[in-house]
């Protein structure tokens, strides 16, 4: 299993790349989805051993499940993108997407329209990156979920995490101006936030 | 000695994702959560002594024998409780097993083999203990949420708790 580490400095560069591609071109598109101002805010880029990763899991994480759209990136580099928020706030995202002023159950349109929110977000987030890095990735089909942060978490470093013991975690969170909330997780392990530093 | 980082609180030991644990005299419950993971517990009745895993995926593709995270992989997990337990006093033919987990947590998931990843696992988790000649006394597996597994060494059972279903003991 790989014993691959990154470096502070490296850690460093990753997270400003990070920052530029989502402060700019992530928050725009969801502005531009939800028709008003977002604002956001990108947490410290870290390394987590596979023990280490409930560390991501919010206090309030057992009690509330989480609506949630995975999308996995391959191509140049590997990255997992997970997209979540309370259920409640789901209902109401998908709602106003839908221009419904009521939220009942998620129906089959709900879950597609906020699948396509996280298709959205990540085209305009891995352009970005393709532009800032000279990165190519594409798009795997989006998966929908209801469920405890822990299952989304779980799922995605199995599935970033086949051959690393060690992934690097980055999280950013939009507000937008009617108070609705989305957080997105970045997962990729050290193999490839390597191959995407030196493409800078 | 496991790689494994074991969290004890109170009679607990608390499985962390791709790690193994074991019972001791004083923690008699291992415990974890698993959505498409798989919680297998392998214990012997008499003896009183039992292994969890926390197991991601089915086969070792690493280029190490023992991998760090000795519970990641089903093949490395059996493998490793079963000598661990024989060196706790555990009799092979006495060896019974217990799972739950293995759930396909997001939708699309039919569309590639990955998403399938629950079922992949226990699939190789029966074969493999199949191989060994060790029963699976009962099972809680797929579905579509995660679950909280508690193994009670003493009692053999195991307490899952998922948010859609409640609590159930297998």
């Amino acid at each position: 299993m790989q014993a691959l580490t990154l470096t502070g400095n490296e850690l460093g560069r990753l997270s400003e790349v990070f920052f530029k591609c989502i402060s700019t071109k992530t928050v725009d598109a969801l502005s531009m989805l939800l028709g008003e101002p977002v604002r956001c805010s990108v947490g410290k880029i870290r390394l987590y051993d596979f023990a280490e990763l409930d560390e991501l899991t919010p206090a309030f994480a057992d009690s509330e499940d989480m609506s949630a759209v995975y999308l996995r990136q391959s191509g140049d580099i590997q990255v997992g993108v997970l997209y979540y928020m309370p259920k409640k706030e789901g209902k109401r995202f998908a709602a106003r997407l839908l221009g419904k002023k009521r939220f009942g159950a998620f129906t089959k349109l709900e879950q597609s329209s906020l699948s396509e929110t996280g298709n959205i977000l990540s085209g305009s987030f891995f352009g970005a990156l393709a532009k800032e890095q000279n990165c190519k990735t594409n798009a795997d089909v989006p998966g929908f979920a209801v469920d405890t942060f822990k299952s989304l978490l779980e799922f995605q470093a199995v599935e970033i995490g086949i051959t690393s013991q060690s992934l690097i975690a980055c999280s950013a969170e939009f507000h937008s101006e009617s108070d609705l909330k989305l957080r997105m997780l970045i997962i990729l392990d050290p193999a490839n936030a390597k191959k995407l530093l030196v493409k800078c | 000695m496991s790689f494994t980082r074991q969290v004890q609180t109170n009679n607990l030991i608390e499985i962390p994702m791709g790690g193994i644990g074991f019972s001791t005299e004083q923690n008699k419950i291992l415990h974890t959560f698993v959505g498409s993971c798989v919680a297998l517990c392998i214990y012997d009745s008499q003896a009183k002594v039992a292994g969890m895993a926390h197991v991601m995926l089915p086969k070792n593709n690493t280029d190490e024998p023992v991998p760090k995270l000795e519970g990641k992989f089903a093949d490395v997990a059996i493998r490793t409780i079963l000598k661990q337990l024989i060196s706790k006093g555990a009799k092979p033919r006495r060896l019974e097993a217990k799972m739950a987990g293995g759930a396909s947590v997001f939708q699309n998931e039919s569309k590639h083999a990955i998403f399938n990843i629950g079922m992949r696992n226990t699939n190789t988790i029966r074969s493999i203990l199949a191989e060994h000649k060790i029963p699976i006394i009962s099972e809680d597996v797929g579905a579509s949420t995660g679950r909280w597994v508690a193994f009670d060494t003493n009692l053999c059972q195991m307490t899952i708790r998922d948010r859609k279903r409640g609590v159930c003991v297998i």
